[in-house]
């Protein structure tokens, strides 16, 4: 009971004691830190209450910007069509100015009603062929949505790049492949790859761009590629020999891997170098590649090809 | 004497403690700004990157990784049917869902059996993860259901059983389900993403988000609309998890420093998990301490790896609607926290082990296992400096007004993200209510778990306690009340 008392005691001395020391927040005048509590206070609830206000608002807009959408892709969705008919009425297709006829200042300058009837062609262009889709690629330039995609390649924003790029190759407009050949290099994986995809499915010479391809090849870029090598309509298989040239190891591998893929037996010569690279993984899949060809260690042994330690 | 040395020591406690938790107070409010920036940055760039890429094409690509999908299951048979469907339709090629049935007193293996067609089949179990024996293998008779193998084993807890699934299984990957789960049908499409787009490094482990189903739809094992629950405790464990796995996890998965991968929904590489020895069962923190030790060989390995996350929802789960499962939940997650921590404390301020071993075990470590205790002990020296007669009142109010606000904003914060992200919840009445249950918080719920903690230290230190709690479930099949 006595220490009780004492530590008691001592508390209420050094109570005493410590109101006369300077406490860590001292540098700061008791006015000013309570003020500068007030400011904090204040601001985190005003911030807290703007945000579910930006919440509720932004679903309001949502809601409202989606009827407009949906009344708006109905109608440019008719134009459109009208537009594609056009050719076959009138044997030719049409001129700039007659386009206010179909459309009105606001379809042509809102960026909203300009977003829905971008998002519109390129919908209906994944459909169509033939004349009509040079139609609506027309339509497209004339709109100056061209003009805006190539800006877009610019952008600071790789997803804005993308959507570029994107655009460019779905309206499979003019622009040539040596922008996809300049994007092949962005920083970006995803516009590298969509570059690439695009300078196979155009039957652009995408064998020298991916032979002197600085990045690494991730598994996706390396799906991609393969994904257009398989849509585009070749009789013969591409030749993956030449990227075994490449100073990126990565390559290498992809290329390896599409020889084992594609069952390209003839490549089998320019495999057999690989098995001396310096790079284990290199010999590692060169060696798979030769052991699916239906060599095995003792023939790997035999051709002298010093992999002993591998087979 | 007497006098002089005791007015010293409490005057230095004071200062001291006074000084500690300032700096401590400090810390913690940067850590989550800065949580709040790198979530919201690395949210936003997933969500771009995956509108703009196809995943479907990945369904016929020999490209993408094998799964296996292992499922433990201990006494789940009411719900075990639905999931292993849930299971069965997902949207990938090629995976495989491994069932483990870590010997259920009730009736899971009957019920799978039966629904399945199942039959016991002649299998070479090669145990390269030690584990309880296993008392058959099970294929069905079904071909609709090939992709199915249950597996019967002896009783030896949640980690046992996945390694008996990381034992049958033959894929790159697999991924650790809880089997009251339901995911995504296009889980592991999303999952495998990470690994696919990394050029360079070695993946070794992707999570992804689990969100909470209370009072939401669900339909033959699916999800059909998410509803914010009608409980007050099952509304705030949402804004929980949102806090957790939208903001905290993706930000550490940001600087490659996530330390836990939740047991309910993660992708592990199935090479080095052997290597490293599997899941270990000497503790009920078993999915956060398979990360760490991944982290930790790979940095010892000095091999370029990374722990990636997917920040969406991707696995859906009940969590508890009672105070007592909930409270032993939190208290099994305090015991798991602090084993890990104690079982790899090498890595403490380690530089040797970079960002794990300077940032995110010190903030496991202060952030999460010593905060509890600590906002437990503030509560004492409170009371201490308030007999002491030292409290400058209109101050520590402003000060406990200064904390409630930034809980407000920072979980405000975390609903934002959430709306323009993944925009679960459709309902206006929902946003509103969730808002509510914000406000209450810090008063109402935040004590609760402050004591629940330091009851899971007090049951590690002191009782030695080291087992899982009871888990009651009411089945997905319940149909939500109308509010």
């Amino acid at each position: 009971m006595d220490f009780f008392i004492q530590a008691h005691d001592a508390m209420k001395r050094v109570a005493g004691t410590s109101q006369k020391v300077q406490h860590i927040t001292a540098f700061i005048s008791e006015e000013k830190l309570k003020y500068g509590l007030y400011c904090c206070i204040v601001g985190f609830l005003s911030v807290a209450s703007v945000i579910l206000f930006m919440i509720l608002l932004r679903r309001t807009i949502l809601i409202k910007q989606a009827k407009t959408a949906k009344i708006l892709r109905s109608k440019y969705e008719t134009l459109l069509a009208e537009l594609m008919s056009y050719i076959y009425e009138n044997g030719k297709i049409f001129e700039k100015k007659e386009l206010s006829v179909y459309l009105n200042h606001e379809d042509k300058t809102r960026p909203f009603n300009r977003k829905i009837l971008l998002e519109q062609i390129l919908l209906m262009k994944k459909h169509v062929s033939g004349e009509e889709a040079s139609v609506l690629t027309n339509f497209y330039k004339k709109l100056g949505f061209e003009r805006e995609a190539v800006k877009k390649l610019k952008s600071w924003s790789w997803y804005v790049r993308f959507e570029g790029l994107d655009e460019l190759i779905l309206m499979e407009t003019t622009a040539i492949n040596s922008i996809f050949h300049h994007m092949t290099k962005d920083k970006h994986q995803l516009v590298r790859v969509a570059a690439l995809r695009a300078l196979i499915l155009r039957g652009g010479d995408w064998q020298p761009t991916l032979i002197r391809y600085n990045y690494p090849l991730s598994p996706w870029e390396q799906y991609q590629i393969c994904d257009a090598l398989s849509k585009k309509q070749a009789i013969q298989l591409p030749d993956f020999t030449p990227l075994l040239k490449s100073l990126n190891p990565t390559v290498i591998k992809f290329a390896l891997k599409m020889i084992q893929y594609f069952h390209s037996f003839d490549a089998v010569p320019s495999v057999i170098p690989l098995l001396k690279s310096e790079n284990p993984a290199l010999v590692e899949a060169a060696t798979e590649v030769m052991k699916q060809f239906g060599m095995d260690d003792e023939e790997l042994v035999s051709a002298d090809l010093e992999v002993f330690e591998l087979v | 004497m007497w006098n002089s040395v005791i007015d010293k020591a409490i005057f230095y406690f004071v200062q001291f403690t006074e000084l500690f938790i300032f700096f401590y107070a400090l810390l913690i409010f940067i850590s989550y700004i800065l949580q709040s920036i790198f979530s919201a940055e690395g949210v936003m760039k997933y969500k771009r990157e995956m509108e703009i890429v196809d995943l479907d094409g990945l369904l016929s690509s020999p490209f993408a990784p094998s799964i296996s999908v292992v499922a433990p299951a201990y006494n789940e048979g009411l719900n075990i049917v639905d999931n292993v469907r849930s299971l069965l339709s997902l949207r990938y090629a090629n995976y495989v869902v491994i069932v483990v049935n870590d010997g259920s007193k009730d009736d899971t293996l009957d019920k799978t059996v039966k629904a399945y067609d199942l039959e016991k089949m002649d299998f070479v179990y090669d145990m390269k993860l030690e584990t309880k024996p296993v008392r058959g293998v099970y294929k069905s008779r079904n071909p609709a259901y090939h992709k199915l193998i249950f597996v019967d084993k002896v009783n030896g807890g949640k980690a046992d059983a996945i390694n008996v699934g990381v034992n049958i299984s033959q894929a790159d990957y697999f991924a650790c389900i809880d089997v009251d789960c339901i995911l995504e049908a296009d889980a592991f499409l999303k999952m495998v993403k990470p690994i696919m787009v990394e050029p360079e490094k070695r993946v070794v482990a992707v999570g992804g988000i689990v969100w909470l189903t209370n009072d939401s739809e669900i339909e033959g094992g699916m999800l059909k609309q998410v509803n914010a629950p009608r409980t007050y405790i099952a509304r705030i464990q949402v804004i929980e998890y949102i806090r957790a796995f939208l903001l905290g996890r993706t930000a550490w998965a940001a600087q490659n420093g996530l330390l836990l991968i939740s047991g309910a929904m993660g992708l592990f590489e199935r090479k080095l998990s052997i290597e490293i020895g599997g899941y270990n069962h000497k503790t009920v923190g078993e999915d956060m301490e398979l990360v760490m030790r991944m982290h930790r060989v790979m940095r010892e390995r000095k091999e370029p790896y990374l722990v990636a996350y997917a920040p969406e929802p991707l696995c859906w789960t009940e969590g508890p609607s009672s105070y007592n499962i909930l409270s032993k939940q939190r208290n099994r997650w305090t015991r798991g926290t602090i084993d890990c921590l104690k079982m790899h404390k090498k890595m403490f301020f380690n530089p040797k082990y970079g960002i794990i071993g300077m940032v995110s075990y010190p903030y496991w470590f202060f952030g999460e296992w010593l905060a509890p205790l600590l906002e437990f002990f503030g509560l004492f020296f409170f009371a201490i400096v308030i007999i002491l007669g030292l409290v400058n009142w209109e101050l520590a109010l402003l000060l406990m007004l200064f904390v409630y606000a930034f809980a407000i904003f920072f979980s405000t914060y975390a609903l934002f993200v959430q709306e323009i992200s993944y925009f679960k919840y459709e309902s206006r009445r929902d946003v509103i209510k969730l808002f509510l249950t914000i406000l209450v918080e810090p008063f109402y719920y935040h004590p609760k778990v402050v004591w629940w903690a330091v009851k899971g230290n007090y049951d590690f230190f002191i009782k030695k306690s080291h087992g899982w709690g009871e888990m009651v479930r009411t089945g997905f099949n319940t149909p939500p009340k109308k509010p």
